[in-house]
C-alpha cells in the first residue's frame, strides 16, 4: 500500500511539474503573439478551470444535437477568450491558440482529478482506489506527456499526427478551386481515375477541426443522389506492437471527438444510402498529438494510392465520389 | 523521504558494527554487513526511482525538419522548422529555375523513435 502511495505522489509530482511547463509555455506564446495590453495570467486561470455539463441523458431523443448546441457555445466562447486574451493574433494564430490552451487544460484537468482520488485514498485510506489509481498511472502519464508534446507543437504551429487526413485532403485539393463550406471546412472539385472527386478539409493552416459533419451532410444533401461513395480519411489509434503509419481500411465514418459529427454522416449517408468507407493510418495517441513523425507523412502518398484503389473497384467512371481529411489541420494549407 | 534517512542510519550502525565484530565473530559480522549492504540498496533504488520519474517530465525539444520543393526542376531543401512555416506555403522564386513555384511540401519531425 505505501509502495504504491509512493509511486502516485510521484507520478502527482511529475503530473504537476508538466501542468505547470505546459501553463508557462502558454502564457509564454499568448504574450509573444497576442502583445496582450494587460496580463492574460488571471483570464488564463479561469479558462484552465472552465467545464461543459453534458446534456441530460435519460430521454437520449434528440440529445445529438443539443451536444452539438453546447459544443458550438463552448467553442465561440472558448475562441473569443482567447481572442481576447491575444488581441493582435490573426484567426489562424488564434485556432492554434486556442488549441494550447486545450491541451494546458486537459493536463490541468488530468492533474486534478488524479489528486483528487489519491487524497480520496488516503483520507478513506482504501487500498482499492489506491490500487486502481497506481495501476492507471503509467497510461495517464503517457497521456500527459503527450499533450505537453501537443502544447509544444500547437505554439509553434507545427503539423501533429492527427493531421494526416487533412495533409491527404490537401494533396488533391492543391492547385484547384477551393470555396468555404459548413464551420471553418474548405471543399474543392477535382478527378481521379475519371471520378468527380469533392474533397474536403478542415481550413488551416491554423489548428482546427472544423465540422466535417455538417460539410459532409450539406454537400450530400446539394448533390442529392449524386453521390456514388464517401471515403473518410483519419489517424486512428494503433495496438502496442503495430507499425506506425500503417495504414487499412474499412467501413463506417472515420472520425472522432464526441460522436455528433459522426451522427450526423451516418444519418444523411443510411438515408440516400450512400456507402461510406474509412481509410485510416495507424499511430499511438502520442504520435498522434505531436509534430508528425516522418513515417505518417509518407504515408500520405500511400493513402492516396489506396483511395484509388478503392475508386476503382468500388465506383464507375463518371460518379461522384466525396473525400473527407479527418482531423486537426495545424500546420497544415490548401 | 523519512523512511531512507531511517535506512541511512540502519546502514552506518550495522556497517560499524559489523567492522567492529569482524575479528571476533565473523558470521555475525557478515549478518551485519548483508543488513547494510540491503539497507544502502534500497535507499539508492529508491533514489534512482524518483530522478527517473523527475527526468522524464523534462524531454528535449523535438527536431522538427521543413521539405521544401519545387514541382518544375529537382530543387529539394531539408531545412529546420522555422515558425510560420505549414505545408503547401508558397515561398516564392525557385534558385534553381526561376518559376515561382517554391512551397513547402512536407514538414516531419525527425528524431528517435518515441514510446
Amino acid at each position: 500500500m505505501r509502495q504504491y502511495m509512493w509511486d502516485i505522489d510521484r507520478g502527482l509530482r511529475r503530473l504537476d511539474l508538466i501542468r505547470t511547463q505546459a501553463k508557462d509555455l502558454t502564457l509564454k506564446t499568448i504574450k509573444e503573439i497576442g502583445k496582450p495590453t494587460v496580463d492574460p495570467l488571471p483570464q488564463l486561470n479561469v479558462l484552465m478551470e472552465s467545464f461543459l455539463i453534458t446534456p441530460v441523458d435519460m430521454d437520449p431523443s434528440g440529445i445529438v444535437s443539443k451536444f452539438d448546441h453546447l459544443l458550438d457555445v463552448r467553442d465561440v466562447k472558448f475562441k473569443a477568450d482567447v481572442q481576447k486574451m491575444a488581441p493582435s493574433a490573426d484567426s489562424a494564430q488564434v485556432n492554434n491558440l486556442e488549441n494550447l490552451v486545450e491541451a494546458s487544460w486537459a493536463l490541468n484537468t488530468i492533474f486534478r482529478i488524479i489528486r483528487h482520488f489519491y487524497l480520496l485514498g488516503k483520507k478513506t485510506n482504501s487500498i482499492f482506489i489506491i490500487i486502481q489509481l497506481q495501476a492507471l498511472l503509467p497510461m495517464i502519464m503517457q497521456e500527459a506527456e503527450a499533450y505537453l508534446g501537443a502544447g509544444r507543437a500547437f505554439a509553434e504551429g507545427q503539423p501533429i499526427g492527427d493531421g494526416l487526413g487533412p495533409l491527404v485532403a490537401s494533396k488533391l485539393m492543391k492547385d484547384k478551386a477551393q470555396r468555404k463550406v459548413d464551420k471553418d471546412i474548405m471543399v474543392a472539385e477535382t478527378t481521379m481515375e475519371d471520378r468527380n472527386i469533392i474533397a474536403l478539409k478542415a481550413e488551416g493552416p491554423g489548428g482546427n477541426v472544423g465540422k466535417p459533419g455538417d460539410a459532409i451532410q450539406s454537400l450530400l444533401q446539394e448533390n442529392s443522389g449524386k453521390i456514388s461513395m464517401i471515403v473518410m480519411v483519419d489517424a486512428a489509434l494503433k495496438f502496442e506492437g503495430e507499425t506506425t503509419g500503417e495504414i487499412s481500411e474499412g467501413i463506417g465514418a472515420a472520425i472522432g471527438g464526441i460522436g455528433t459529427e459522426r451522427f450526423k454522416i451516418e444519418q444523411e449517408a443510411s438515408k440516400q444510402q450512400i456507402p461510406v468507407y474509412a481509410v485510416i493510418v495507424k499511430e499511438s495517441i502520442l504520435e498522434a498529438i505531436t509534430p508528425m513523425k516522418k513515417e505518417i507523412l509518407e504515408a500520405g502518398d500511400k493513402v492516396i494510392e489506396r483511395i484509388k484503389n478503392l475508386i476503382v473497384e468500388r465506383s464507375k467512371p463518371g460518379d461522384t465520389v466525396i473525400i473527407a481529411g479527418i482531423g486537426n489541420t495545424i500546420g497544415i494549407g490548401q | 523521504m523519512l523512511i531512507s534517512i531511517v535506512l541511512i542510519i540502519i546502514a552506518f550502525y550495522t556497517l560499524n558494527l559489523a567492522l567492529s565484530t569482524f575479528s571476533t565473530d565473523v558470521t555475525l559480522a557478515t549478518l551485519y554487513f548483508t543488513v547494510a549492504v540491503l539497507s544502502f540498496g534500497f535507499v539508492v533504488l529508491s533514489v534512482f526511482r524518483v530522478r527517473r520519474g523527475y527526468a522524464l517530465a523534462n524531454p528535449a525539444p523535438l527536431k522538427v525538419m521543413s521539405v521544401v520543393k519545387c514541382p518544375q526542376c529537382s530543387f529539394k531543401q531539408i531545412k529546420n522548422f522555422a515558425v510560420g512555416d505549414y505545408i503547401f506555403k508558397r515561398l516564392g522564386m525557385c534558385t534553381q529555375c526561376g518559376v515561382a513555384n517554391l512551397s513547402i511540401t512536407g514538414i516531419y519531425y525527425d528524431g528517435p523513435t518515441r514510446r
